[in-house]
């Protein structure tokens, strides 16, 4: 299997996957806010090419993606979302605290940006400690608003440290505008301005981002340096939630027109691979529903 | 420290010596492990917190405490949450070096200790140390430690000599002092006084105020007056948790307790005003006039004895151990 067909395959596990989140979410028994990546997924089914290199993933709220990716564990994974102890952190932290620290997604934070000077510290570690692993901090266009962001790209810029800066630009903060909040659609300015090497790519054209992802990560391999890449992309769905942000905040029902038909997963779905995401969640869910069912029947929930 | 290779020692203008408490060190590390830091409080506390959880020691030196409400989100969000988030799978031990500023014309940005404040986050670890041997034990503490410690590092607390002690116990305190900090070098003081006039007053310095209320009730068990220190305002301080604490213990007192504290107000930068908003001396004279007024006349010999002292010194430096000007 090439490459690209293995990323198809894996990104279409990943919306297949998510959909059956989405779909079951009204049952409102997973009790917690839920930020699903539905439109997002090829990057991380790229990541997952290179699994090669050892990881320390440092993400946002949105985090069920690198989650998936680098653990697997569906089902820790859906008994988190119903916070039930068989969880991937044991029922406590829910949907915006996904990690498992063994397999490489050491931590999500849900303050905006909070994550990435973890990032830097691991990356620093690594450098001390003469370890390999590669330091990545993910997060979105909103953290690129955080002084933080601007704070670590120097600090990792100064100190020489092997880490990626992972921006996926969804475009949107919440239901706000990329144009609303910054006076450039390019994130990639904020690496130029730390003199920290970036690259710009996008879900649109598979070869290229795929190269990039790999060029990042063995340009930081070799030159322990950072290295910052802005990946375009496009969330399909709402901030938080399975529904669309019809009639709400800046969005038109024609972008989401345009951007589901230019959606390049939507149009090369492997077909088994999105209904075996989607039944296999499913039949998890249905499992977790009726616990949860009847606990809020004892009067638990 | 110095076997450790692990260890790391951070700090914005790291060549300074900050305030001479770093060339010892710089002497048993070597150059590697000495890290000059940008100007960016939140992403460093970001770093040591993500490096200490894979390994590296971090010790890490903010030349004021007000630098570090610029990290308030590392540390509330992810320094003391290592271990919960983790499931204790990875901890984050760092040493966070804060120093509260006094005299000089500090202000209102440069003095403030906000000791409420760091208590009140869950998984950091606190230590307002006043003495040789409460630094001592903030560095031990650290060694062993899984939790990121602040230390609240006075700057009249540095240079104090390794002899001089703090603190005084006696079989029949008249009164308790509950302190820390330089407030404990303070009552101090005025406590080896009033011995001199026959007056007995323990000092409880409390460097861990987590242990501090057990020994503060021993104390008062045997006094049944209390005065308790606070750095900064009364209000909310952590006077008002020992005392709660206490009452709750059902503590039956000879006297109402009575707290001082700075006013709930910033302070002024001029040093006759500062002299004022900050705890002094004779703050604590009046408060042990009121808490035992059958020996009012040997505290009134012993506030005079130590206004005659303090004749023709400045009021903005502690003493003459102090090396400032700020």
């Amino acid at each position: 299997m090439s490459d690209e067909t293995a990323i198809i395959s894996y990104a279409s596990w990943l919306r297949g996957v998510q959909a059956a989140i989405a779909e079951c979410y009204s049952r409102q028994l997973m009790r917690c806010p839920v930020h699903l990546s539905i439109g997002q997924e090829l990057l991380w089914a790229s990541i997952k090419q290179y699994c090669s290199y050892e990881f320390k993933v440092f993400s946002s709220h949105r985090g069920h993606l690198p989650y998936l990716t680098l653990d697997g564990n569906l089902r820790a994974y859906v008994a988190e979302l119903h916070l039930h102890e068989d969880g991937a952190s044991c029922g406590n932290l829910g949907s915006m605290h996904l990690k498992s620290p063994n397999t490489g997604h050491i931590s999500s934070v849900p303050i905006v940006g909070s994550s990435i000077p973890l990032a830097v510290g691991a990356a620093y570690a690594a450098k001390h400690l003469s370890e390999s692993w590669i330091s990545v901090a993910h997060f979105g266009d909103g953290a690129c608003e955080e002084g933080i962001l601007h704070e670590s790209l120097n600090l990792a810029a100064v100190k020489k440290l092997p880490i990626l800066f992972l921006c996926e630009n969804n475009r949107y903060s919440c239901t706000t505008s990329l144009a609303a909040r910054q006076p450039s659609s390019r994130m990639t300015r904020f690496a130029d301005a730390a003199t920290v090497k970036s690259k710009l790519a996008s879900t649109s054209n598979l070869t290229d981002l795929h190269s990039s992802v790999g060029d990042a990560l063995s340009y930081i391999s070799s030159s322990q340096s950072p290295f910052f890449l802005e990946v375009d992309c496009y969330r399909l769905i709402e901030h938080c939630g399975p529904s669309l942000d019809k009639g709400m905040g800046d969005r038109t029902f024609e972008e989401y027109t345009n951007a589901l038909a230019s959606d390049l997963l939507s149009h090369s779905l492997n077909i088994n691979s999105y209904e075996r995401g989607f039944s296999e969640c499913e039949h998890l869910i249905n499992i977790y529903t009726d616990i949860n069912l009847s606990r809020r029947a004892l009067g638990f929930l | 420290m110095d076997s450790d290779p692990s260890v790391r020692l951070f700090c914005e203008g790291i060549k300074d010596s900050f305030y001479q408490t770093i060339p010892l060190a710089s002497e048993i590390l070597r150059p590697t492990q000495l890290e000059e830091l940008p100007i960016s409080e939140a992403a460093a506390i970001g770093l040591v917190t993500g490096a200490a959880m894979f390994g590296i020691r971090p010790i890490i030196c903010f030349q004021r405490v007000e630098f570090a409400l610029l990290a308030m989100d590392q540390l509330v969000t992810n320094a003391s949450k290592t271990k919960y988030l983790s499931g204790g799978k990875l901890t984050s031990p760092f040493l966070l070096r804060l120093v509260i500023g006094r005299g000089w014309g500090q202000g209102p940005c440069h003095s403030q200790s906000f000791e409420p404040l760091w208590h009140s986050i869950p998984g950091l670890r606190v230590y307002m140390p006043a003495c040789s041997s409460d630094y001592t034990d903030v560095f031990n503490k650290f060694e062993v430690s899984d939790s990121p410690i602040i230390t609240l590092e006075h700057r009249w607390t540095h240079g104090i000599s390794v002899e001089t002690s703090i603190g005084c116990k006696y079989s029949a305190p008249e009164v308790t002092i509950f302190c820390y900090s330089y407030n404990s070098i303070l009552a101090s003081r005025v406590s080896r006084l009033l011995a001199q006039y026959g007056v007995d007053v323990d000092v409880v310095n409390s460097s861990d105020f987590s242990s501090a209320v057990e020994t503060v009730r021993e104390s008062v068990i045997a006094s049944g007056r209390l005065v308790a220190m606070d750095l900064g305002p009364s209000f909310l301080g952590l006077s008002s948790e020992l005392i709660a604490q206490l009452v709750e213990q059902g503590i039956v007192f000879k006297a109402m307790p009575v707290r001082i504290g700075t006013p709930f107000e910033p302070a002024s930068a001029c040093p006759e005003k500062a002299y004022v908003h900050f705890p002094n001396a004779f703050d604590l004279f009046d408060a042990l006039e009121g808490l035992i007024p059958h020996l009012r006349e040997q505290i009134m010999d012993a506030r005079a004895a130590f206004q005659n002292a303090c004749k023709g010194q400045h009021s903005d430096v502690p003493g003459d151990y102090f090396r400032g000007p700020f």
